[in-house]
């Protein structure tokens, strides 16, 4: 009752009372903080970077937004400097798992895959199976392709501000989103999915 | 090339099927300030570790002072008091030279004074002129 009351107050507050209250030192604000964008980081470092380590990336992109809090100078944009920070994490970890990836990591989020299927007997089979098609499309896609089709398509994030967090000009943010559409439509179509 | 339409169908089926984001563990939250708050202790002992090395290395440079100061602080002196003793010592010898060679100018020139005229000395047979005139006030000679 107590959270709920909180996340109304919470809600009328913007990044930026929020930033200057942590900036003060103030916890909470900074817990609201987290609360508000935790879904969307997670959900980031997870189509960019897949489910191993994803509580660590987490916390490393959160625990780096309190240590920059300071140095932050325009805190309006507040949001597209936490997905700044998210890629970054995404990236260099992406970076660390180009030098262990292996075939046993696939193997493994397989037998998670399957595991989800034999657990939850009443979820829809070819709703899991598509997923799991995004899901392989996704990986099939350079990072930087991904990253593109991920911030702006999966995470509805204007174009302006993707080339801000990628720190691109907006016209190749354009022709990647471009050619991450096409290659994933036609990884689906080879996959049997033919409603494109 | 596709068209607009295309695209917002891939989007739709993007949005629609994409994997679902595990949860985070349940004490996630919790870690995270706990992992924020070493982070601030791990900063402020740095800064205390900082302050004390810059304290301790200020310390050290004044306890170090004497090691390298002494040595230099004696060779220092003994050399002004070298030199000064030199200085000391010619300008009183200068002093006495000039007092002799002032003495010696007076009794000089006093000679020279009373000196008989030129014409007296003319007037003098030539085994005169290497004798001294005796004056009343003149002291005898010696030897």
């Amino acid at each position: 009752m107590l959270g709920v009351l909180a996340n109304l107050l919470t809600d009328d507050c913007s990044d930026s009372d929020l930033v200057d209250k942590c900036l003060k030192g103030d916890r909470t604000s900074f817990r609201y903080l987290y609360q508000r964008y935790q879904h969307k980081v997670r959900s980031t470092l997870y189509q960019l970077c897949g489910p191993s380590l994803l509580d660590d990336l987490a916390q490393e992109v959160f625990l780096r937004v309190w240590k920059g809090l300071p140095k932050l100078n325009h805190q309006e944009n507040f949001s597209t400097w936490l997905y700044r920070i998210t890629w970054n994490v995404a990236s260099d970890q992406r970076q660390a798992f180009a030098k262990q990836h292996s075939f046993d990591s696939q193997l493994k989020n397989q037998e998670t895959m399957n595991g989800v299927i034999l657990k939850d007997n009443t979820s829809n089979l070819m709703q899991l199976h598509y997923q799991d098609l995004v899901q392989r499309g996704l990986e099939q896609l350079s990072f930087e392709h991904r990253s593109v089709l991920v911030l702006h398509d999966l995470e509805d994030i204007p174009q302006k501000e993707v080339s801000q967090i990628l720190g691109l000009p907006p016209g190749t943010v354009k022709s990647r989103a471009f050619y991450a559409r096409n290659a994933m439509r036609q990884f689906l179509q080879k996959q049997g999915v033919h409603e494109l | 090339m596709k068209d607009g339409n295309s695209d917002e169908k891939l989007v739709n089926f993007l949005k629609q099927y994409r994997p679902n984001v595990p949860e985070s563990a349940p004490d996630f939250e919790l870690k995270l300030l706990a992992a924020i708050d070493r982070n601030e202790a791990t900063v402020e002992l740095n800064h205390l570790g900082e302050a004390r090395s810059i304290a301790s290395t200020k310390n050290s440079k004044i306890l170090r002072f004497p090691k390298w100061a002494f040595p230099s602080a004696i060779a220092a002196s003994l050399l002004v008091f070298g030199s000064g003793y030199r200085v000391l010592v010619t300008a009183q010898h200068q002093k006495d030279e000039a007092a002799h060679l002032e003495a010696f100018l007076v009794n000089n020139w006093e000679a020279v004074l009373k000196e008989p005229p030129a014409e007296n000395l003319l007037e003098r047979s030539p085994t005169d002129l290497f004798n001294y005139a005796v004056t009343p006030d003149s002291e005898p000679p010696t030897n």
